[in-house]
């Protein structure tokens, strides 16, 4: 059982990661964040594919990278594996060879290393692809020869690049599930980064989010979806939200002046308030007499079609998404540049206290701290 | 204005084009077929079975095939270290290392016995120490041919070592292997279809070498006389003979070309 500490900076060119962060043992850690966030280059670190510019990484009492001190453990001696975006599974060698490459190359005998990869292929209902190339394979069957070679060398920390981007939309689910399974059974720590918030709200316990190279929340999963801290992460798990400052009891004052009527649940000072597109109502006449507290005019700015309903942008008093049927576009002839009334009810509004401002320093603390409480 | 279908897949050049194709075509296959035109092909029997004829072909087979092994050895580590490691100077260092390739031959015989020779920079204290010496030997026609011909295996391998996919020995590092490890379980693999072709092209090169050989290593019958040197001195006493020694040398060219242009030099294949 280890745990996993980052203290890292990485600098190229314009571009900075700093990340804090202590990973206690078997957390499945979800990495999300627009590209160029520093997704993979923190997953490179911990690999020790790129070094650090500053800071240290240890797991436990090993220092993986630690700069002041100047110390490396080269990619080669840690206990880290790696499934990479792209898979990167070894052309010039069968299935059973790539996965036994690990343990080969970690002083295993030959035979015993074939074994440990039976074994593993067994596991990942493989076997019958043993003796193929890695270009005969379907692009699921790739990825999971990728894990199973992964997890045969037996890592403390998995790392996983996107793993499941590569695939088409059809294979997505089962392999995703089956993902699902054996980080299940994967007693080590493991980072996924992702750009799908539905693979991050299934796989992953916590959740890391990473905007321009900087840690803007970090938390458990279920916590970041319901308070998402920034717009990001709101847009990622289809939340409206909105910074602003408690005002009374019962309603809070936007940064660009709306007030809104919400119970504010004992919130105080700086605020970011939620709600779903789905708690949004939509009329196209003035409604003159209804239980939601908080209406105001708004013109239609776009019209999306998800699986089984239809996501308006509407702009008004503030910018808000609103899930409304197929069935109720028709009848009410929505449409782009259409003007309409957006209700909210107050209950389905959440106010909570907004994260400190992210100078960087304080960002830090605030994730050490979190990663701390959530050890206990 | 309308032409037949069926021309679609097959239009020719645009004759400005073609036409210096074509000179270019017969200027390189004229020769070769003079060569075979012009073979005493009745007495070809009693010349390729001439003692002398197979001693000379013996020692050009084994001689390059040595100076290829020896390129190999050498050679792909230095072009692993030429793609590879990232030193100021590395660039003049390939430069140097690759002038054989445009260098006289014969320059390069007189540049090997300056410093090899007998009395040469390093050749003297060979000789003095440990009572080596390479001129006039079979050592000396391998170390000849291996001066002129393992700049065709590095570049070769060199180009293939800078395009193979740093991706994948990435992945191999993350599974615990060294570089070592990664460099022969990965690597080498990857460029194993150049490691053939620039062998193949090192091994034709150091069997057709004259200039150096006979300048470092000079013309003994059975120890230095390679068929290159045989054929041109055939020319003068026996043009009949050097003809058909000329044939064999080119039998044995075509026969390496065409075992490996299917697996290898295919068009397009990436090396």
């Amino acid at each position: 059982m280890t745990t996993l500490h980052i203290e890292a900076e990485v600098r190229r060119e314009a571009f900075v990661l700093d990340v804090m962060l202590t990973l206690p043992p078997s957390q499945v850690l979800g990495v999300v964040g627009p590209n160029g966030a520093g997704k993979t280059t923190l997953l490179r670190a911990i690999a020790g594919l790129t070094p650090l510019t500053t800071g240290r990484l240890s797991l436990d009492e090993t220092r993986l990278d630690d700069v002041a001190a100047d110390l490396f453990t080269p990619t080669e001696q840690r206990p880290i594996s790696y499934v990479f975006q792209d898979y990167r599974l070894f052309p010039h060698l069968s299935v059973l060879d790539n996965v036994a490459f690990g343990p080969r190359c970690r002083g295993v005998k030959r035979t015993t290393a074939q074994a440990i990869a039976k074994r593993w292929l067994d596991r990942f209902d493989l076997a019958d692809l043993s003796d193929r190339r890695p270009q005969q394979l379907s692009g699921g069957q790739a990825q999971r020869v990728a894990l199973a070679r992964a997890l045969a060398v037996d890592p403390e920390v998995l790392l996983l690049d996107e793993p499941l981007s590569a695939l088409d939309a059809q294979t997505r689910p089962e392999v995703r599930a089956e993902l699902q399974r054996h980080l299940a059974d994967f007693a080590g720590i493991c980072l996924f980064v992702t750009h799908d918030p539905l693979e991050a709200l299934l796989i992953a316990d916590h959740l890391l989010v990473l905007e321009t190279g900087r840690v803007t929340q970090v938390g458990r999963t279920a916590d970041v979806a319901r308070r998402p801290s920034t717009p990001y992460v709101a847009s990622l798990v289809g939340l409206n939200l909105y910074r602003g400052a408690v005002a009374g009891d019962d309603h809070v004052n936007l940064d660009n002046g709306t007030t809104l009527l919400a119970p504010s649940h004992g919130a105080a000072g700086p605020v970011l308030v939620t709600f779903r597109p789905s708690a949004v109502a939509v009329y196209v006449q003035p409604p003159t007499a209804g239980s939601p507290r908080n209406t105001w005019p708004a013109v239609v700015t776009s019209v999306e079609l998800l699986q089984d309903r239809v996501r308006l942008g509407t702009e008004g008093a503030v910018f808000a998404y609103a899930d409304i049927t197929a069935a109720a576009v028709a009848e009410l002839g929505i449409a782009p540049g259409v003007p309409v009334w957006v209700a909210v009810k107050s209950t389905e509004i959440d106010v909570y206290d907004a994260p400190t401002r992210r100078a960087p320093t304080r960002a830090r603390e605030a994730g050490k701290n979190r990663a701390r409480s959530r050890r206990g | 204005m309308a032409e037949r279908r069926g021309d679609i897949n097959r239009r020719l050049l645009p004759w400005p084009l073609a036409v210096p194709a074509a000179v270019g075509v017969a200027f390189l296959l004229l020769p070769l077929i003079g060569l075979i035109v012009r073979a005493p092909w009745s007495a070809l029997p009693s010349i390729l079975t001439d003692r002398d004829v197979l001693a000379a072909l013996r020692l050009s087979l084994i001689s390059a095939t040595i100076a290829t092994g020896v390129s190999m050895a050498v050679g792909v580590p230095l072009a692993w270290a030429l793609a590879r490691v990232r030193v100021k100077g590395i660039s003049a260092l390939r430069a140097l290392v690759t002038l054989p390739l445009v260098l006289p031959p014969v320059v390069g015989g007189v540049a090997l016995l300056l410093a090899l020779g007998r009395r040469g920079l390093v050749g003297q204290y060979l000789d003095q120490w440990f009572g080596i010496t390479f001129p006039f030997t079979t050592a000396g026609v391998v170390l000849a041919e291996t001066f002129v011909a393992m700049p065709f295996l590095i570049i070769t391998v060199e180009g293939a070592f800078r395009s193979a996919d740093r991706g994948l020995e990435e992945a191999a590092t993350t599974l615990g292997a060294s570089r070592l490890t990664v460099f022969r379980r990965v690597t080498l693999p990857l460029v194993a279809p150049s490691l053939v072709a620039g062998g193949v092209l090192c091994w034709a090169r150091a069997l057709g070498e004259f200039g150096a050989t006979i300048t470092f290593a000079g013309n003994f019958p059975g120890v230095t006389q390679t068929m290159p040197l045989k054929v041109y001195l055939a020319l003068e006493t026996n043009p009949d003979g050097a003809v058909a020694l000329s044939l064999v040398l080119l039998a044995v060219s075509v026969l390496v070309l065409a075992g490996l242009r299917d697996r290898w030099l295919r068009p397009g294949t990436p090396l």
